[in-house]
């Protein structure tokens, strides 16, 4: 169920709050797993026994982690096989046909004939696998209590505003609103008022850059100008942007309805002035899990320099697999690690002298590239493509009449406010406008968002196939 | 005044969310309106097996996004915001199935995604693989004495890219391919009796006098529908169903009021866009010269794709059948072998219409074309039993 959907507008929230707020306090948890389930279920109803099989294996192991106590050879055993029972399903389901389709050419040859057949990937499990770890993990080191309740546990696994795209929400995060909440007047509207914001970014802006982006990329590249070439991939550049974060500041505002405070996922990542900052800045929840999960455990910078770069070059790799089961992620992903290796090697001392602007030409200039290799069908057209960017297109550039009749004036408008909105610079301004101001615009933006919305044809989030 | 506000959003908020729920407790409102641009909402059917499947749940989402209350005012509402926005002008990204050309020519998406896509290799191979079908059915309709054939037509953008959009002209010279002169030479040489109605129409455009579609139409109209009916009667002069038919020539069309078939099929999706202009069409009746000739006593099926209508209908104009006794089937997969018993009896022509599809889409046509082709035998052997009776 897409939040954008009229099934989840028009039905599934309202339906939500009149069964969360008619019940008692005791029973809201209880109210908001169903529907976190039903949620999970109405778009993967046969992936929902995965998922359930393993809150079910790691609330066990949690448990067993937990009771362990001073036998940390059993605790480190357990957590062992826990990691390897999430990590082996996100594995088989949605890197083994990648693997197979790789690997089976040259094992062929060797004489291995074994088909491997496709599975469906189950939506989301690549966050909530991650949100699993990262609690099995904190409860053997000691971070976080363990969850004696399995119901309360499903809550923190399933809780449907993050469930599937997203921010990968710590448990010590929420283990405190999932104990304890009340209904809070302030919260709700807080809420709505940023779940209000998360919509006119999907829908305002990453839609209406999608549907500019999905005809540039879907043209034969060769036939793709120079110009167009830029415009795709900056237009590209602000619709993940505006995709991904407006989906989770829907997510943190619908938490918030329910009195649960997620992090925040994005701190205006295009203002950054280097790679690193970028990183700082883009699906925090996912670069921090990284940096305490992955980074810090195999030694993080403290085992001299080689060994940081190794570890920085594992990491981002990584994190570029774990986008997809796709040579592009994988590029994408080696492709930052590379870029933060440089910076470290001395190269982020000459960006630090830079004037800031320049710094962030930089960085916006690695980003755009990046996303280039993220979004082309594979990796050749992701090559010309860029070629084609850097000078080497043979179409021939039509007209401006002819590239307005292409954008629109409301998408060019969208893409300036786009481009305009990933600096801090609205926060700056709204901050000066008084406070009734700003309500009594949020509701007139809020209704014509959603109106937008509510009308609009299903459009996934992209965020959904990772 | 804060503390108003708050409530008051909050109270929009739910408003919003909870008014479309209505449609539930039977607050329904008058679509009417809106009908035209998308169809009708299967009716959703819980069980645990549509529920496994995902069925239930595609029906139930599609049901409710197209019924919910206050959908109608909430549509308009948004069109008329992106419309304003758009200084008028509607526009490829916000359209769901349309979109405006140069001098308020419409278009429509499918075909324009079509058209923007490269070929795709191996597109050949497709192609001989739907021949050899076709083949069959040509071979079937001989051994009844009747005769086949395949008529692929050219698309609205095929006949009029001069009017689409500017913004197409980058990618058109790249990613515009004949697919039907494709096909029809692949028929040739298969021995597959074939009138390109697409080189022929678009080779005549110099001397076109009136539209061949309407500007908000995506098909024929009988201006269109006239040409190519008095191109296929020429080609086929010899042909041993069409030698026996006399049929009166197409000379031409006058302006009518109303519609003349579809023309302006497209208009009605614009319902809408408050966008009266956009809908201003050119109405025409085909016109012919009368013969004294009586008309062929056999009976005609025309199937495919959308022109397949426009065939019969001009055919029917211009008396070549028995209106009686010829048909389009409707779908394809969907026409039931009982329906066409009255026709395969007497079978003389069997005609298949084919505008621009990629070959990913002709692929997906093969199984309805076996299921018209099996149909028909089906009717066909009906037909022959009953006479053996």
């Amino acid at each position: 169920m897409v939040f954008t959907s009229a099934v989840f507008l028009g039905l599934f929230l309202p339906a939500m709050f009149a069964v969360y707020f008619l019940a008692n306090n005791s029973a809201r948890p209880y109210v908001l797993l169903s529907f976190s389930l039903l949620f999970y279920a109405w778009g993967e109803p046969s992936a929902v026994v995965t998922m359930v099989a393993l809150m079910v294996v790691n609330y066990v192991l949690a448990r067993a982690i937990a009771a362990s106590g001073e036998r940390r050879w059993l605790a480190k055993t357990l957590l062992t096989i826990g990691v390897a029972a999430d990590l082996g399903a996100l594995v088989a389901y949605k890197y083994l046909g990648f693997l197979a389709e790789n690997l089976l050419p040259v094992l062929k040859t060797a004489g291995f004939g074994y088909e491997i057949p496709k599975i469906a990937l189950p939506i989301g499990i690549s966050f909530y696998v991650f949100q699993i770890i990262s609690y099995i993990v904190d409860v053997y080191r000691g971070t976080v209590a363990v969850q004696r309740n399995p119901f309360k546990f499903m809550l923190y696994v399933s809780l449907f505003p993050q469930l599937i795209a997203g921010p990968i929400v710590r448990y010590a995060t929420i283990a405190q609103d999932i104990e304890n909440r009340t209904a809070n007047f302030d919260n709700i509207v807080a809420g709505i008022r940023r779940f209000a914001i998360g919509l006119a970014k999907k829908v305002l802006v990453a839609d209406a850059m999608a549907s500019m982006v999905d005809v540039i990329f879907a043209a034969p590249v060769e036939s793709i100008p120079c110009f167009y070439c830029w415009f795709g991939a900056i237009a590209y550049t602000i619709q993940i942007y505006f995709d991904f974060s407006g989906y989770s500041d829907m997510a943190i505002g619908l938490g918030r309805m329910f009195n649960f405070r997620f992090l925040e996922n994005f701190d205006h990542p295009y203002s950054s002035c280097s790679i690193q900052e970028f990183w700082r800045r883009w699906h925090i929840s996912l670069s921090t899990w990284f940096r305490d999960y992955l980074y810090i455990p195999l030694g993080g910078s403290r085992k001299g320099k080689l060994r940081t770069y190794v570890n920085l070059f594992i990491v981002f790799l990584l994190c570029g697999v774990w986008h997809g089961a796709a040579w592009n992620f994988v590029v994408w992903g080696v492709y930052h690690g590379i870029g933060l290796v440089v910076e470290r090697c001395g190269f982020r001392k000459v960006v630090d002298r830079m004037p800031r602007p320049l710094g962030n030409a930089y960085v916006l200039l690695f980003a755009i590239v990046g996303w280039v290799i993220f979004r082309a069908p594979d990796m050749g057209y992701a090559w010309s493509y860029i070629c084609n960017m850097f000078g080497g297109a043979t179409a021939a550039f039509t007209s401006f009449s002819a590239v307005l009749d292409f954008i629109a004036l409301d998408k060019l408008l969208l893409l300036v406010i786009g481009c305009v909105a990933s600096y801090p610079v609205f926060d700056a301004v709204t901050r000066r406008v008084p406070e009734t101001v700003r309500l009594a615009c949020g509701i007139v933006f809020f209704a014509i968002t959603y109106v937008l919305a509510i009308t609009s044809a299903y459009s996934p989030f992209i965020y959904f196939r990772f | 005044m804060e503390r108003f506000l708050k409530i008051l959003f909050s109270a929009v908020f739910f408003a919003l969310v909870a008014l479309p729920t209505l449609c539930l407790f039977g607050v329904k409102e008058d679509f009417t309106s809106l009908y035209g641009y998308e169809k009708i909402a299967k009716t959703p059917e819980l069980s645990l097996a549509t529920f496994r499947s995902r069925g239930f749940q595609d029906a139930f989402s599609e049901s409710y996004a197209k019924t919910f209350f206050l959908r109608k005012t909430f549509l308009k509402t948004a069109y008329q915001m992106r419309e304003w926005m758009n200084l008028g002008q509607f526009h490829y990204g916000y359209a769901q199935s349309l979109y405006e050309g140069r001098d308020n020519v419409i278009f429509e998406r499918a075909y324009s995604q079509f058209h923007l896509r490269c070929p795709r290799p191996g597109g050949k191979e497709k192609y001989r693989e739907a021949v050899a079908l076709l083949k069959d059915i040509d071979a079937w309709c001989t051994s009844i004495g009747a005769d086949f054939v395949f008529v692929p037509v050219a698309d609205k953008h095929q006949a009029y890219p001069e009017y689409l959009p500017r913004w197409h002209d980058w990618l058109w010279n790249y990613t515009n391919y004949d697919t039907q002169a494709e096909l029809a030479a692949i028929c040739r040489e298969a021995g597959v009796k074939v009138f390109d109605a697409s080189t022929y129409l678009i080779g005549m455009k110099p001397r076109w006098e009136h539209w061949t579609f309407a500007p908000s139409g995506h098909s024929y109209n009988a201006y269109g529908s006239g040409l190519i009916y008095q191109g296929f009667l020429d080609a086929f002069a010899k042909m041993k169903t069409v030698n026996r038919l006399v049929p009166n020539q197409f000379k031409g069309v006058c302006p009518k009021k109303e519609e003349w078939y579809k023309d302006d099929d497209l208009g009605s999706l614009l319902n809408i866009w408050y966008n009266p202009r956009l809908a201003a069409n050119p109405h025409y009746e085909p016109l012919f010269a009368e013969t004294n000739k009586v008309m062929n006593p056999g009976s005609a099926v025309f199937f495919g794709d959308c022109f397949r209508n426009n065939a019969k209908k001009i055919c029917q104009a211009a008396k070549l059948f028995d209106p009686a006794k010829m048909i389009d089937c409707q779908r394809y997969g969907q026409q039931k072998a009982q329906g066409l018993v009255p026709y395969a009896k007497d079978l003389k022509l069997l005609v298949m219409t084919f505008q621009s599809f990629n070959t990913g889409r002709l692929d997906e046509r093969r199984e309805e074309i076996e299921s018209i082709f099996k149909a028909l035998k089906e009717a066909r052997e009906i037909c022959q039993k009953k006479q053996g009776s």
